[in-house]
């Protein structure tokens, strides 16, 4: 009864917000935007017959042009799960705990039988089923259009809405404990974006210390960084799981290329041995094992959430 | 921080013992305080600003966690969740989500005092008819003025058909008339055998509708009892004179020399006595008398609670809190 009640609330506050009304204004622009494109074997039309150009990439009746459809599905989700997704989705989110601990509010709150703890995780998923929920609509929406529209039912894209959550996840719990720290809806968004840089770092130097040949000559800091990149979250990681499950022709071929044992070892001058340098790196990424990316991912949020928890349950209001 | 738990069963609805606040090391809120309220009557609790009373209120509420808390509120120990669904509470400075209507904000307070759905439609229908905000039960509270806040605070309040209720500031930006309502209402919870916490400066109002006070100064209760007894003591007594004015007039300038030996002074056909020695109320009686003027009544005349509160507080003090250490 206790979490129902601020669920509806949480829904309520969530519809009173502008921030909530533009990500649902984003999804149902992307969705008409992608309905505004059709692909015909031989062109692309676009805005119903507005502008055409010939079609040489996609076309939904051959194997290789569906895949390059997917390609431009995983853009869409590149875009869910990217900066502008989540960053939107957390400042949604953000006032959700400031809102509640605001010198007035969380004394009726807390005057009624509800453990600070059972508040806190309520409160937390809330949030959280929120932005599942807006997540559900973006998804939703592109999907369809993608099938109805494009004749590609890319079931895969459905991970979107989990991995979006997930994302959006490692991310929020850094909102919620600067929140309940600071009660500042404003710092809890800036911090979270420096963290989440931060864990980008994390991510970024692990997986180039971990796949990247020309960084072999830097033995020594190779074991303690790429230890040190599986604490904080992995938020590297997810965009590249979207990829490798969707299977479109970029995957595809970045695996391709990083299994050829000539590839790796060609010496292709300074340019085109970064080309490769990246496209390994891609490919470490994409094969990183899900379960103990998102398992140790979910530890660091946990204990995150755990402090904020034990930092709210002491507060004096 | 000491949590002592005592869960003996006792007659009062708050017993608290020793409660002790200290805020950041360095402001001492609260240094032992002892209050008991009794089950079924209206407590005020008094004092300037910064004595400790919110924190007292918030102790209760686990608002604010003590250093050292000994007792119990309504029989089980201070911080029980449980009982925290038996008590209404209304804070000082409320507020509350301005995207909600009346009728929601009561149905998500009552929800999370975990009463059922069908009670919840009938105590929100019954509290906002009762508080006089049924017409504005589907308003945003954002369009509400200070007044109906605090209205629709006293129905938040009241969703769960407490034991207890703990107002802090209730009648805080009502009007003379809400104020009334406020405390006829007051007055018919106390009849149905409901405890009232009441945390108010107007002193006037307190001592319309409690029973027992208590004043708090530095972070102690400085006074504490049934508001007769400590409005009990005689200051002196006033002598109303009957008969004709203009007769008496004459009369009492010939005795004034007199008059003025006994401490006696004259305000509108009224003589007032600064002693609270009987004997000479008998001899101004006499004095009076035997210059052939008429008595209608004699009373005494005793502390306000004003003049309590003021007496408590020492000349010159304005701020209740303890020097910071």
């Amino acid at each position: 009864m206790q979490f129902g009640a601020l669920l509806i609330d949480g829904f309520r506050e969530a519809l009173d917000r502008k921030i909530f009304w533009v990500l649902i204004g984003i999804a149902v622009v992307v969705a008409a935007a992608m309905f505004c494109v059709e692909f015909r074997s031989d062109q692309v039309i676009f805005l119903f017959g507005l502008h055409t150009t010939p079609n040489t990439n996609w076309d939904p009746a051959t194997e290789a042009g569906r895949k390059g459809i997917v390609d431009i599905g995983v853009s869409v989700m590149d875009l869910i799960l990217g900066w502008v997704g989540t960053t939107l989705m957390v400042i949604a989110a953000a006032g959700a705990f400031p809102a509640m601990m605001e010198k007035g509010a969380i004394e009726v709150v807390l005057g009624k039988p509800i453990g600070r703890a059972r508040l806190f995780f309520y409160k937390y998923l809330a949030s959280m089923t929120l932005v599942a929920l807006v997540s559900v609509v973006f998804v939703g929406l592109t999907f369809v259009v993608m099938g109805v529209r494009w004749k590609v039912w890319m079931w895969p894209y459905l991970l979107s809405v989990p991995l979006s959550l997930l994302m959006f996840s490692y991310i929020y719990c850094v909102t919620v404990l600067v929140a309940v720290k600071t009660k500042s809806a404003l710092a809890s968004v800036l911090l979270s974006l420096v963290a989440w840089f931060v864990f980008w770092i994390f991510g970024y130097l692990g997986a180039q210390f971990s796949a990247n040949p020309s960084l072999e000559r830097f033995e020594k800091w190779r074991a303690p960084i790429v230890a040190a990149s599986w604490v904080p979250p992995k938020t590297l990681h997810v965009t590249y799981f979207a990829q490798r499950w969707c299977g479109g022709s970029k995957a595809e071929d970045v695996l391709k290329m990083a299994d050829m044992p000539e590839f790796k070892s060609a010496d292709m001058g300074d340019a085109g041995n970064m080309v490769r340098d990246t496209l390994l790196v891609e490919a470490h990424l994409m094969r990183t094992d899900p379960v103990s990316s998102i398992a140790s991912s979910l530890i660091f949020e946990a204990a995150v959430l755990l402090l904020a928890a034990w930092s709210f349950r002491r507060q004096d209001f | 921080m000491t949590m002592l738990h005592t869960t003996e069963l006792t007659n009062w609805a708050v017993d608290l013992i020793d409660v002790h606040k200290t805020y950041r090391r360095k402001v001492k809120a609260l240094r032992g305080v002892h209050v008991q309220v009794g089950r079924g009557e209206v407590f005020g609790l008094l004092g300037p600003n910064g004595a400790g009373k919110s924190t007292l209120v918030k102790i209760m509420m686990t608002v604010v966690h003590p250093d050292r808390a000994l007792g119990t509120v309504l029989g089980r120990p201070i911080g029980h969740r449980g009982k925290l669904g038996r008590i209404g509470y209304l804070p000082e400075n409320h507020r509350y989500p301005g995207y909600l209507r009346g009728e929601q904000l009561l149905d998500f307070y009552g929800a999370l005092s975990k009463v059922p759905r069908v009670q919840r439609r009938k105590n929100a229908a019954y509290w906002l008819e009762r508080v006089g905000m049924k017409d504005w039960a589907g308003t945003r509270i954002r369009e509400y003025s200070k007044g109906m806040m605090q209205r629709l605070g006293l129905a938040q309040a009241l969703m769960n058909d407490p034991e207890l209720l703990v107002l802090d500031e209730p009648t805080d930006g009502v009007d003379p008339v809400g104020r009334r309502d406020i405390r006829l209402l007051l007055t018919e919870l106390k009849g149905q055998g409901k405890t009232i916490l009441l945390n108010s400066h107007l002193l006037s109002e307190i001592e319309l509708v409690c029973d027992r006070v208590a004043i708090m100064k530095e972070g102690l209760v400085a006074r504490q009892g049934p508001l007769r007894d400590l409005t009990e003591r005689v200051l002196g007594y006033r002598v109303r004179l009957g008969g004709e004015r203009a007769a008496n007039a004459a009369r009492i300038g010939s005795m004034s020399e007199k008059l003025a030996a006994m401490g006696a002074r004259i305000e509108d056909h009224v003589v007032q006595l600064a002693s609270q020695e009987i004997g000479r109320v008998n001899e101004l009686i006499d004095l009076l008398r035997a210059g052939g003027l008429l008595i209608e009544s004699v009373e005494p005349r005793r502390l306000s609670l004003e003049e309590v509160f003021v007496e408590v507080l020492g000349a010159g003090s304005h701020v209740g809190a303890a020097r910071p250490t």
